[in-house]
């Protein structure tokens, strides 16, 4: 049972919150303009890194906030919590 | 060494409709919505940290988000807020039709949330609770839990059986 | 071995409260402080179970948690527990037990036959024999052959609850490490919580330290994350499960004793020297009558003594070591001591009778009923290493030791691998003072203890027993040595070595470093199989504690005006809601039911409950703006007052959700979802908000705040405006597809002119708590038009015969608009969720799935939902019913599915299958009543 930190609500058991997959994936547009190779990148091919992963959760019991998170796909440790508009803590594009 | 499973009452009332408004909106975006707003409170709005404060006329304001606050015993002020927010990006109304209240005491009360309190004295937190997302609201030895009115029949049965909670007659 | 009651001694017992029990059939005395394995030894009791596999008598090898042998079964009827150690059972006056293996009889077993086939039922056997010709012969005896007990099959009767407790420090384990921990940490402020299995501590508590006794620590998870299950036992409650966390943990939980490997080391009579002390000096029970040691340590020199003092006779100790330090002392006592020795096997049928030994002066056989061995001290590691902490070899102790901890992690005492009590004492308190600094975990202390024993060459591997409990031999490793297993976690599946109830806490070590010896490898280089939760067996029902059974399992949802439903003879159902799914009177079949409502509502008028429906507000500039971004419509066109049909699309262009949005306002929108749909809706528009459209609008779901009645057919508005609402008189100013505010009786309403039966339908919202006023009102005033209440079997009834879909029922998971008739896919202009995909060729291809109507050939019989329509290539569907049911208005079944190219084919006659059952039908537009809708707009 993870300890998620969520930016407002402070630390919460993980069952607070529901996990939405993988974050800083931007949506392409216009779609008229958007190839099919990078609409499909967009839906369907993201990296599924052993390590530091940046990732949504939402605070469903709590503040029904969005934020994001690094978390170690290893070793499950969270490593920051951050608001959705602020940019990665660990540098990484 | 661990306590003995009877002395941890815990006791209940359900009131059906509690005097709450809602009130939501970004503090962040528009600076005269939030003076107008502030303005009618008579009070600064709650944060994460005083998750919960006494306003002026004695209404409770009560932090369930940072753009969702609750307030209870709102009196004049749901007319008033409600015009402050006209025409704005702003919703306000009658939250008491679409919650219940449980009010819980007893010594068991704190053996089974003390774990979840934010502090001593008033204090609140928005909160998993049977599995339900409720507003809890701690006065000392009390605690009152606003839960969604569809499932106001569920808690009260949970209550009864898990807790072997006694209800007592509405306040 | 025959043990028995010692005339003295037992410092945990109380011989003035004697208790009886039952065991196998039998009463027995035992005294209150006794475990039921103690109890047994005290009755002479040597076999208290069979071998998993070979049916080989067992006997009691330990205490605690070091046991693999006595297993028990509890109780009977729906208190039956299996899977018990009978080490940990504390006696009860009126306990009864059994135990699980062995037929006719524990003690005289037919199973005994296994032995002899040993060669059959090596490790894997059942992927290499009993295959020909058809292994299903061979399975139900296999099955009644192995296993250790009955599953109860009555629902488990007693109560559990499950609590939660933070602490700034966890300490498991209550031995002296553990106390000197708890009592430094406190002494520095901390809050600390310390548990114990065991019903009593090895010292006093110190002040200001919380204790949990009866309480082991089970499972240690993510962030310091710890579960760990109370026994009660009075009659209210059974078992707590507490979920624990804590800024530190501090693990000490001390040691397991290791076995020794010889011939037959599994007779009853071979138990672990420190079992052998402790059955004295807490119990009072001598578990033999002459006892042989077998170490290559000092501590067990210890128990030979008080073996003796007990009056054992103490017929030798073989010690491993050429030059014990505690020889003399032995010797003095009169205890002879075989240095440089070991054991080479134990003798019996039944139980031991004498031992094999070997070592510089040959070969010679001792007789003796109790082997006590000790072959070194194994940390237990189990709770560090499910914490994700690492452990390595330690050469010196001959086992694994914690090394580096993945948390906040502190290990201390036995359990860290030290052997001296001062040591431990020090280490616990050493260990929190670097807690309370807050430093990192640190590596553990320098180790001490003496060399592990080496493997003695075993006489025969077939019955020199690595794990007791799964019947795993030193043979059974080395064939799978042979085949080339190399991973311990392959060795472990394909042997089930350490897969037992006590999870290789006695067989790990050995197993590793016979596995090393058999490779001439390095066992640091093996490491041992992960160790996971639970930690001992545990109730399914303590587990599930904080998730209650029964009823309260789900959160049920009532309607605001549930109890007007129930005066009204509903029926119900659970979607989530408790919604009414026919009114009948008595007697009347649901589908009867159902067909009379439909009728009545096309005919005069009904009565619907549609507060379930989720209902969202959207209020600000840009209100519209966001929801054009996230509908297949353009909701921003809607003009004030009125209301209209909406898409709501994933990114993949497939439908989400369908409903009516109705603007109230310029800047104030409501969205109506499907109550199916509601909740996952409500959290779509806020994360799209809050995550990628964050425009000046804001949203708040008010499901909860309103109650909505449907009022529809023919005589709808002369019901509403009878009942005190005031409509406007000619329907062109409140056309279909309208919202207006108005009031009842002072109290404010909101009607929808939105139908989902195609008959004139308003839906009157009221604050909730009015829903009972709003629905007597209503009633009232319809009894004068013949107004009846429907439910959900008539609501489906007539959506079918107008042919309006659910999202979810008539739609998949592969739907997008244009398959149900919904425009060109990427029509409409500007972005919008789902666009990018809707232009995608796949949009547009042929053979798509389309909605269509289906009028089967046998009118009154309704086609299955979920049948297939069958025929042509490639693949032998073409689609499936999504819908179906027979119409009273149209005297016929009708069904709506999904079809290929299905809006090429009405017409058709098309075969269907389900089940066995093959129909006709014919395609047709999914529409089968009122295509126009002018019903709609009177």
């Amino acid at each position: 049972m993870l300890r998620i930190d969520c930016p407002w609500c402070g630390p919460r058991d993980e069952d607070e919150f529901v996990n939405g997959g993988d974050a800083h994936i931007d949506r392409p547009e216009p779609p008229e303009q958007v190839s099919p190779e990078d609409w499909a990148a967009y839906l369907f091919f993201h990296t599924n890194p052993k390590g530091v992963l940046a990732e949504r959760w939402v605070h469903s019991f709590g503040c029904r906030r969005w934020f994001h998170a690094l978390r170690d796909t290893v070793s499950h440790r969270i490593l920051a919590t951050y608001r959705p508009d602020a940019p990665r803590p660990d540098g990484v594009a | 060494m661990s306590e003995p499973v009877a002395t941890e009452a815990v006791h209940f009332h359900v009131d059906s409709m509690p005097a709450l408004a809602r009130l939501t909106f970004d503090p962040d975006r528009d600076s005269a919505l939030t003076r107008a707003i502030t303005a009618v409170l008579e009070a600064p709005l709650p944060a994460p940290t005083v998750p919960v404060a006494t306003q002026a006329g004695g209404a409770l304001l009560i932090w369930q988000g940072p753009h969702d606050f609750l307030i209870e015993t709102p009196g004049a002020l749901l007319p008033a807020l409600e015009q402050a927010g006209a025409g704005k990006s702003a919703l306000v109304g009658d939250a008491g039709a679409g919650l219940v209240s449980f009010t819980l005491s007893g010594s068991g009360v704190a053996a089974r949330l003390d774990h979840d309190r934010p502090g001593s004295g008033l204090c609140s937190r928005v909160t998993r609770f049977a599995a339900l997302r409720v507003t809890a609201v701690w006065r000392d030895e009390t605690v009152r839990l606003y839960v969604d009115r569809s499932h106001a029949a569920y808690v009260r049965q949970w209550l009864l059986d898990r807790w072997d909670a006694v209800e007592m007659p509405a306040s | 071995m025959s043990g028995f009651r010692l005339p003295r001694g037992g410092d945990g017992i109380d011989r003035s409260q004697p208790l009886t029990f039952r065991y196998n059939g039998r009463t027995l005395q035992g005294f209150a402080g006794d475990t039921l394995a103690s109890a047994l030894l005290a009755n002479g009791v040597s076999i208290v179970g069979r071998g998993f596999k070979y049916h080989r008598p067992r006997g009691v090898i330990g205490t605690g948690f070091a046991e693999t042998n006595a297993l028990v079964q509890l109780g009977e009827g729906a208190a039956l527990t299996p899977n018990m150690p009978a080490t940990l059972v504390p006696l009860r006056e009126g306990l009864v037990a059994s135990s699980p293996t062995g037929w006719p009889s524990t003690r005289f077993d037919l199973g005994r036959l296994n032995d002899r086939l040993a060669a059959l039922l090596s490790a894997g056997f059942y992927y290499k024999t009993f295959i020909w010709p058809n292994w299903h012969w061979f399975e139900p005896f296999i099955r009644r052959a192995a296993g250790f007990g009955t599953a109860p099959a009555l629902p488990d009767p007693d109560r559990y609850e499950a609590r939660e407790r933070h602490a700034d420090v966890l300490v498991i384990g209550g031995g002296p490490a553990g106390l000197a921990a708890a009592e430094a940490a406190h002494a520095a402020g901390a809050k600390v919580l310390l548990v114990e299995a065991d019903t009593r501590l090895s010292g006093p508590l110190p002040p200001g330290v919380e204790a949990l006794t009866r309480t082991t620590a089970l499972g240690y998870y993510d962030a310091n994350f710890v579960t760990a299950v109370e026994e009660i036992d009075t009659g209210a409650l059974r078992q707590r499960l507490w979920k624990l966390r804590a800024a530190q943990v501090v693990i000490a939980t001390g040691a397991f004793e290791r076995p020794m490997l010889f011939a037959n080391n599994d007779l009853p009579g071979v138990m672990l020297a420190s079992a052998v002390q402790t059955y004295i000096a807490r119990y009072g029970v001598a578990p033999g009558k002459a006892v042989l040691f077998a170490t290559a340590e000092d501590a067990a020199y210890a128990a030979a003594f008080a073996a003796q003092e007990a009056g054992l006779a103490v017929r030798a100790i073989v010690d491993l070591r050429p030059a014990p330090p505690l020889a003399e002392q032995a010797r003095a006592r009169g205890i002879p001591v075989h240095a440089g020795s070991h054991v080479c096997a134990a003798r019996g049928w039944s139980r031991v009778r004498g031992a094999v030994i070997d070592g510089p002066d040959g070969a010679q056989r001792i007789g003796c009923d109790l082997i006590a061995v000790s072959g070194g001290w194994s940390p237990a590691v189990q709770l560090f290493s499910q914490s994700g902490g690492r452990t390595r070899h330690d050469p010196a102790l001959g086992g694994f030791v914690p090394d580096k901890a993945a948390q906040p992690t502190h290990v201390c005492g036995l359990a860290a691998g030290l052997r001296d009590l001062d040591e431990a004492v020090a280490s616990g308190r050493a260990r929190w003072l670097a807690a309370a600094r807050g430093d990192a975990p640190t590596a553990p202390l320098p180790l001490a203890g003496p060399p592990a024993p080496p493997l003695p060459p075993g006489d025969n591997p077939k019955r020199v027993f690595v794990d007791l409990q799964t019947d795993v031999t030193l043979a059974d490793l080395e064939q799978a040595t042979r085949e080339n297993y190399r991973s311990v976690e392959h060795v472990k599946r394909y042997t089930v070595w350490g897969m037992g109830v006590d999870q290789g806490r006695l067989s790990s070590t050995n197993g590793v470093a016979a596995l090393a010896q058999l490779r001439g490898d390095d066992p640091a280089a093996l490491g041992t199989t992960k160790y996971r939760p639970p930690f001992a067996p545990v109730a399914i029902a303590a587990l599930a504690a904080d998730r209650p059974n029964g009823a309260l399992f789900r959160p049920w949802q009532l309607l605001p005006a549930h109890d007007w439903h129930v005066a009204q003879g509903a029926v119900f159902e659970d979607f989530g809601h408790l919604r009414p799914s026919h009114y009948p009177p008595a007697g009347e079949s649901m589908g009867a039911a159902a067909r009379r409502e439909a009728l009545a509502v096309r005919g005069n008028v009904g009565i619907m409950d549609s507060s379930s429906f989720g209902k969202i507000e959207l209020k600000g500039p840009e209100a519209g703006r966001f929801l054009d971004l996230i509908s297949l419509g353009r909701p921003s066109t809607i003009p004030v007052g009125r209301a209209r049909y909406n898409l709501l699309c994933d990114e993949l262009g497939v439908l989400l959700d369908d409903g009516v949005i109705a603007r109230l306002a310029d800047d104030h929108f409501l969205l109506n979802a499907s109550s199916g749909h509601a909740a996952r809706v409500r959290g779509w528009i806020e994360d799209w908000h809050q995550c990628q459209w964050p425009l000046d609008l804001v949203t708040r779901d008010v499901t909860e705040e309103w109650a909505v009645l449907t009022v529809a057919g023919p005589k709808a508005r002369d019901v509403v405006r009878a009942a005190g609402c005031a409509l406007p008189p000619a329907s062109a100013d409140f056309p279909h597809l309208s919202v207006a505010e108005a009031t009842l009786d002072g109290h404010r309403v909101r009607i929808q002119r939105v139908s989902f039966t195609g008959e004139l339908s308003y839906e009157i919202a009221i604050a909730a708590p009015q829903a009972g006023m709003l629905a007597d009102r209503l009633w009232e005033a319809g009894q004068a038009f013949g107004m009846v209440p429907f439910g959900l079997e008539a609501l489906d009834i007539l959506r079918i015969e107008k042919g309006f879909i659910h999202v979810g029922t008539d739609t998949d998971g592969a739907t997008i608009p244009a398959d149900i008739g919904w425009g060109k896919p990427g029509q409409r202009e500007g972005d919008y969720l789902g666009k990018r995909s809707l232009l995608h060729p796949s949009a547009s291809k042929t053979g798509r799935r389309q909605l269509v109507g289906l009028e089967p050939l046998e009118r009154q019989e309704p086609l299955p939902v979920g049948a297939h329509v069958v025929g042509g290539s490639p693949h032998p569907s073409q689609g499936f019913v999504t819908s179906s049911c027979f119409s009273p208005t149209l005297d016929r079944a009708i069904a709506l599915g999904l079809l290929a190219d299905g809006r090429q084919r009405h017409g058709e006659m098309v075969d269907i299958w389900s089940e066995g059952r093959a129909f006709r039908a014919r395609v047709v537009a999914p529409r089968f009543l009122d295509p126009e809708g002018a019903r709609l707009h009177v």
